[in-house]
């Protein structure tokens, strides 16, 4: 059983008063065999995570087994129910919703797996920096998320949509941007604790460079904290993706997300074409419920206060 | 000429961080209208266009204040123009004697001198209304010509050498050009709107009423008086300013008008023209969004409103719940603009060819079939081919570019482009000659272009993504981008007036705002001068061909007839030469009147409204 505060990552370096140790290469693994048995015994962080490779594979092996136009408009069946020919119909410019929702599910993953990476990092440097360093460094740091986090985060991102051209790319860094302040906190929060610790003390009094204690030491040691965040930002940015297409401020045709398709199918909502809305709608709910479901289970499993056994 | 006031509210709004917020509140509930229990001949409620409560009471209005909330659903009402342009009864777009104030103009002096006789109307004071308002209008008008949303620099205010009263109610116009009488009727005479120069000649609320209005600067104080006075609308209903009217409704005093939008009129005891009304009260009702409006209108609290384009599917539940449908359409065009002056794209649209290939490109019939669900008319080009007018040209009743991926191809290689369908075409044959790509394309350019058009119109944003996937079925490659309308417009504009060298090359060179891009209101005359003139006020594009200008001269001064002739052969021309891509003009709004709201025989296509002609039953 390990204590608060414990180096997963490097656990022989946690022995408390003690000189911080490089851990063997294989207590390493040992510690991420018992988080990923932790994770594994979880039933709902297994369906969370089934359901994220259920939708990784829908979208990307998807469109290779079951072919669609997904790229020429086609206006003599438009609005068609769900039939033999088209499995959920099709959308009022004659796209297939099933290939569609495939086509759309790329770019939703894929931005909010990149747009999170962006804001894990960017939110666990900065707060691990600003803990570690303090003063008025510190200071300054975290009045910088406190003025960010007293910004709407919509309001935010619709200024940064407005600045730049929308397209994939210029949405990931743009909800990456918006999205790494709860990170920075939560981490300056985990780091700030750490660095009191023994073994932070005697890499210092070892000499140790600050910028190699915070990357080998800290941060490692937050990362639980932050693979759990990111699980979570998966799920904010393609939920910020959504908002920005329902405001027409997403990536502009021929480019396609859940959020844009939902949007669409919305505008048609008291012509009962409910399949240009519920697969969609439902698309967005299982992700960002799988990816919270994950998230919550990946802090179970890392987190030996919450472990079950 | 919605445009131009559309495009002077937009630079004011873009610049700004609130039009985002506001964006953002866009999807926020709507007014919640509380029917008032009907009194005497029963409260009619009628909805706004969403996102457009007036803004304007006074009718000297400029560009940013015309909107249809403003020009035609509010001031026409209590102020009438000396001539009144539409019906009540039909969606023809022609002058309209009989509820005009004045007798048809008599032109003498080789047309120069035009007088006009009015007939007896009064104001709610029990004044006659005279020819001294009509001079009280004129000189408040030529000395702020430029904060009138009719004025057209170089049209006929500028050729105004001098007017007067005559008598009572005799008004002469002396011109020092002969304009063409039906020219001058629609474009000139119809902005001509009595005021009471009685109660409303004054330079502050304290000052006594005089005749100020006899001086340049007298008459520049007492518009700036009046327009601080429109600008203030929290005061609408209280000022007594605004009780003084001559049509058949005013403003329900002390709550006649909330700033939110709600209009409250009560019949104007004192109206002595025809169409008295027969309503106790007839109110204007705000919403935010269409959404808003059409819950509104499920509940059954508006008895005149619209079904958003996107709801047309669930029409049955509407009828059967006591609405008529019908389509409203304006007298007005809708367009793709081309900007000719961005150095990046300017020697692609220069060509003509690709022009016709891009419009044989735009399946208007298909578009309103299937995408507007026929609530839609095809622009073919300046004159509107809805609601049918002697303007329109038989030969322009046609598409002159019919729908045909393979005449576009067909251009394109014959002009040295290489096709490449899903692609994009590269020139292969640059230079001048026959057969080849053109003035200013060297070999190896790509037929890209950007294209800009509004967010949050599904029938717009469906019609592009159908304009895309064509356009690359032939290799023309379409960058899009969605932005707020106002942005849109303001971009589209950007280059109004530069030169090449001066344009920025991010400009897109294709934009479209929602339909109807352009309306002729109030200026009615449907020649677009100002839009396809060299160096018009709303020729946003900088279209400019010298030959056009020589028919639009023509046509301002010519006779009768061959004036009319005049407009046939331009209008012919100028669809052919494609100033812009002509695109359907889709319904100004889907109208669900209350099977209880009784006297709408017609949608006036000039955006006028006519409560007084309604009744409501129990």
């Amino acid at each position: 059983m390990l204590d608060v505060g414990d180096n997963i990552l490097s656990p022989g370096a946690v022995v408390l008063g003690g000189e911080p140790e490089q851990p063997a290469a294989g207590e390493a693994r040992s510690a991420w065999r018992t988080a990923a048995g932790e994770l594994l015994g979880n039933y709902l962080g297994v369906a969370g995570l089934g359901i994220i490779v259920l939708m990784a594979l829908f979208s990307f092996v998807g469109p290779l087994v079951y072919h669609t136009q997904q790229v020429n408009t086609n206006l003599t069946q438009v609005n068609l129910a769900p039939g033999g020919k088209f499995p959920l119909g099709t959308d009022q410019v004659g796209y297939d919703v099933l290939g569609r929702l495939m086509v759309a599910g790329q770019s939703s993953l894929e931005v909010g797996l990149a747009a999170a990476v962006i804001a894990v990092g960017i939110g666990t440097v900065w707060g691990a920096v600003s803990a570690f360093v303090g003063g008025w460094v510190d200071s300054v740091m975290m009045r910088v998320v406190d003025a960010l986090i007293a910004i709407p985060t919509v309001l935010l991102v619709l200024l940064l949509a407005t600045i730049v051209t929308p397209s994939v790319l210029t949405m990931i860094y743009v909800l990456g941007f918006v999205s790494w302040i709860i990170t920075a906190r939560l981490v300056r929060g985990e780091v700030l604790v750490l660095r009191t610790l023994d073994y932070v003390s005697a890499s210092r009094l070892a000499g140790e460079r600050p910028v190699r204690i915070v990357l080998r030491h800290v941060v490692r040691n937050v990362i639980g904290i932050v693979a759990v965040q990111a699980t979570f930002e998966v799920a904010n940015a393609i939920l910020l993706l959504a908002t920005l297409s329902f405001l027409g401020l997403g990536p502009p045709p021929p480019a396609v997300n859940w959020g844009g398709m939902l949007t669409t199918g919305l505008n048609y909502i008291f012509d009962g074409y409910w399949w240009q809305i519920y697969p969609a709608g439902l698309c967005i709910v299982l992700t960002v419920v799988a990816f919270n479901l994950l998230g919550d289970a990946t802090r179970d499993a890392l987190d030996v206060r919450l472990r079950q056994r | 000429m919605r445009l131009l006031r559309r495009v002077l509210v937009s630079i004011a709004a873009v610049s700004a961080v609130g039009a985002m917020t506001a964006a953002v509140g866009a999807g926020a509930a709507g007014a919640a209208p509380a029917r008032h229990a009907a009194g005497n001949g029963g409260v009619v409620t009628f909805a706004e266009q969403p996102g457009a409560p007036p803004t304007y009471i006074f009718p000297l209005y400029n560009g940013a204040n015309s909107e249809n909330a403003d020009i035609t659903y509010l001031q026409p009402l209590m102020w009438l123009p000396l001539y009144w342009f539409g019906h009540p009864t039909s969606s023809a777009a022609t002058i309209n004697y009989k509820l005009s104030m004045a007798d048809p103009p008599v032109f003498t002096n080789n047309g120069e001198t035009i007088t006009m006789k009015l007939k007896h109307f009064a104001w709610s004071t029990g004044a006659a209304v005279t020819a001294r308002d009509v001079v009280f209008w004129m000189n408040l008008v030529m000395n702020e010509k430029t904060n009138y949303a009719g004025y057209v620099p170089g049209g006929w205010m500028t050729h105004v050498a001098s007017y007067k009263a005559t008598g009572t109610a005799t008004f002469v116009l002396n011109m020092n050009k002969s304009y063409n009488q039906t020219y001058l009727l629609y474009n000139g005479l119809a902005t001509l709107t009595p005021m009471p120069q009685q109660t409303w000649d004054k330079t502050s609320s304290t000052s006594a009423n005089g005749t100020y209005d006899t001086t340049a600067a007298g008459a520049k104080a007492v518009y700036s008086y009046l327009n601080s006075a429109s600008l203030s609308l929290s005061t609408w209903d209280t000022n007594p300013l605004w009780q003084v009217v001559d049509g058949p409704w005013r403003l329900k005093p002390t709550t006649g008008f909330q700033v939110t939008g709600q209009v409250t009129m009560i019949p104007n005891k004192k109206y002595s023209g025809p169409n008295k009304p027969k309503i106790s009260e007839f109110q204007e009702l705000p919403f935010t969004s269409a959404s808003a409006e059409y819950d509104a209108l499920r509940s059954g609290t508006v008895d005149y409103g619209y079904v958003p384009t996107t709801d047309i599917g669930a029409l049955g539940s509407l009828k059967a719940s006591g609405y008529n449908v019908n389509p409203w359409y304006e007298w007005g065009l809708t367009f793709v603009g081309i900007l000719f002056n961005n150095p990046k794209y300017q020697a692609l649209v220069s060509q003509l060819y690709i022009r016709q290939a891009m419009q044989s490109l735009i399946n208007q019939p298909e578009y309103i079939k299937t995408i507007l669900d026929n609530y839609g008319t095809p622009t073919y080009g300046p004159v509107p081919t809805f609601p049918k007018t002697s303007f329109l040209a038989p030969a322009a009743k046609k598409n002159p570019y019919p729908y045909s991926v393979s005449s576009a191809k067909k251009l394109l290689s014959a002009h040295g482009w290489t096709i490449h369908s899903g692609g994009t075409d590269v020139c292969s044959k640059p230079g001048t000659g026959a057969g080849k790509c053109g003035k200013g394309i060297a070999a190896g350019t790509k037929l890209a272009l950007s294209f800009m058009y509004p967010s949050g119109f599904p029938n717009i944003d469906n019609e592009i993504q159908v304009m895309r996937s064509t356009y690359a079925k032939v290799g023309i490659h379409l960058t899009l981008s969605e932005a707020p309308e106002n942005t849109v417009l303001a971009d589209g504009y950007a280059c109004i007036g530069k030169t090449a060298a001066t344009c920025p090359t991010s400009t897109p060179v294709l934009s479209i705002i929602s339909s109807p891009v352009y309306t002729y209101v109030p200026i009615y005359y449907p020649d677009g001068t100002s839009l396809f003139g060299c160096g018009g006020a709303t020729n946003g594009g900088n279209y400019c061909n010298h030959q056009v200008n020589k028919y639009l001269t023509q046509i301002e001064s010519q006779g009768n007839a061959a004036s009319t002739n005049t407009l046939h052969t331009y209008q012919v021309y100028l669809a052919k030469q494609l100033p812009d891509l002509w695109f359907p003009n889709a319904a100004y709004q889907i109208s669900a009147i209350s099977t209880k709201l009784k006297g709408v025989t017609a949608q006036d296509s000039t955006g006028h409204i006519y409560p007084s002609t309604w009744t409501l039953k129990p």
